[in-house]
């Protein structure tokens, strides 16, 4: 029986490990080997920390969105979307709000907004714009709101 | 039986490290984005020449209101001034000011209320008090009561202005230059009178 068990062990083990050997004898000639490996992508990203848009501010640094580094393959991207539905809400009325909207450059930060990176380095500025009419319009209290950033790795035809 | 478990359960380490790990398609990372509006605003109130009052009361200095609020400020010349340019967080709001009273949109941040005053360009009326400090170097024709207005000094800064209406106005009642006459009068007769009495006395003698 402990024979048994000891042979059954072993099947598994070389069964587990898919390390296989095949040992063919050919009478002659040539025969290819393919040798095969493969490299992960890795990238990080970074995106903006929490930020204060002091009172009154009508455009604020948010921060970047930055592909730090990237080992990415022929291609394809990391692509950085934001999801957010542009509204300061106050903590304690939550039909009042403050709209703002992001801008990257001058292009506006929308549903649409796809930053692709391909090469570590690569960056978009991002601001918080709020207009003097949303100030002088809102009322007192505590106001905020979360930007997503969604980070995929995607076809870079995309 | 228990060899069978540790049998199994070895398999399974084995098999474990052979599964690959298939990260998310998409990550998500949050950022959050806060503000705070003030639920006070503060005015700072300039009014050099005149003074400023809500609801009877003096605004000066820096006064904090509620954010929002609707106030109407009652601008009050000195003697002798008037209203030039009112300043409301730096627009030139003078024509909106309405008898002396003004009315300041909903107060949404800090703002500053100036008030610019000028000499009030209406006639002097004649003093009949000497003032206290009479100036005896004028010739006695400057003692007739004067009826010329004085003029405005247009588009002068308050600051450079400062209220002073009883000097700038009250030059029109100087009687000193009529009374040293009359003393002046007084004491020759006088000398007179006593040059006659000594010679009259000499010749009595």
């Amino acid at each position: 029986m402990k024979k048994l068990l000891t042979l059954a062990l072993v099947a598994a083990m070389l069964t587990a490990t898919g390390i296989t050997a095949f040992a063919v004898d050919y009478p002659g000639g040539t025969q290819n080997t393919e040798i095969t490996t493969s490299v992960e992508p890795t990238f990080t990203v970074t995106v903006p920390a929490d930020t204060t848009v002091p009172f009154n501010a009508l455009s604020t640094e948010f921060g970047s969105v930055k592909l730090e580094s990237a080992r990415l393959a022929p291609n394809k991207a990391v692509q950085v979307t934001v999801t957010s539905d542009y509204n300061l809400n106050n903590s304690v009325d939550n039909t009042a709000v403050i709209p703002y909207s992001l801008k990257a450059g001058n292009d506006t930060v929308d549903a649409d907004f796809a930053a692709m990176f391909l090469n570590a380095g690569e960056k978009v500025d991002l601001t918080i714009d709020i207009t003097q009419a949303a100030w002088d319009a809102a009322a007192a209290g505590d106001y905020s709101d979360t930007v997503t950033f969604n980070i995929a790795y995607v076809d870079a035809e995309q | 039986m228990k060899k069978i478990a540790v049998m199994l359960l070895a398999v399974l380490m084995f098999c474990v490290p052979c599964m690959t790990a298939f990260a998310a398609p998409t990550e998500q990372k949050g950022a959050t984005i806060s503000t705070t509006v003030p639920a006070k605003c503060d005015i700072t109130f300039i009014s050099v020449g005149g003074r400023i009052e809500e609801g009877g009361t003096d605004m000066d200095g820096t006064e904090e209101f509620d954010r929002r609020s609707v106030h109407t400020f009652h601008i009050i010349p000195d003697e002798g001034k008037e209203i030039d340019k009112v300043l409301f967080g730096g627009e030139d709001v003078t024509s909106q000011v309405k008898d002396g009273y003004f009315t300041t949109p909903a107060l949404t941040t800090d703002m500053t209320l100036e008030v610019i005053y000028k000499d009030a360009g209406t006639p002097v009326e004649p003093v009949s008090e000497p003032t206290s400090k009479p100036d005896t170097s004028k010739p006695a024709a400057t003692s007739t009561v004067s009826s010329a207005p004085v003029q405005p000094s247009a588009n002068t800064p308050a600051s450079t202005t400062p209220s002073t209406p009883s000097t700038d106005t009250a030059k029109t009642g100087d009687t000193t230059a009529a009374i040293v006459f009359v003393i002046a009068a007084v004491t020759t007769v006088s000398a007179a009178f006593i040059i006659v009495l000594a010679k009259r006395r000499k010749e009595t003698e």
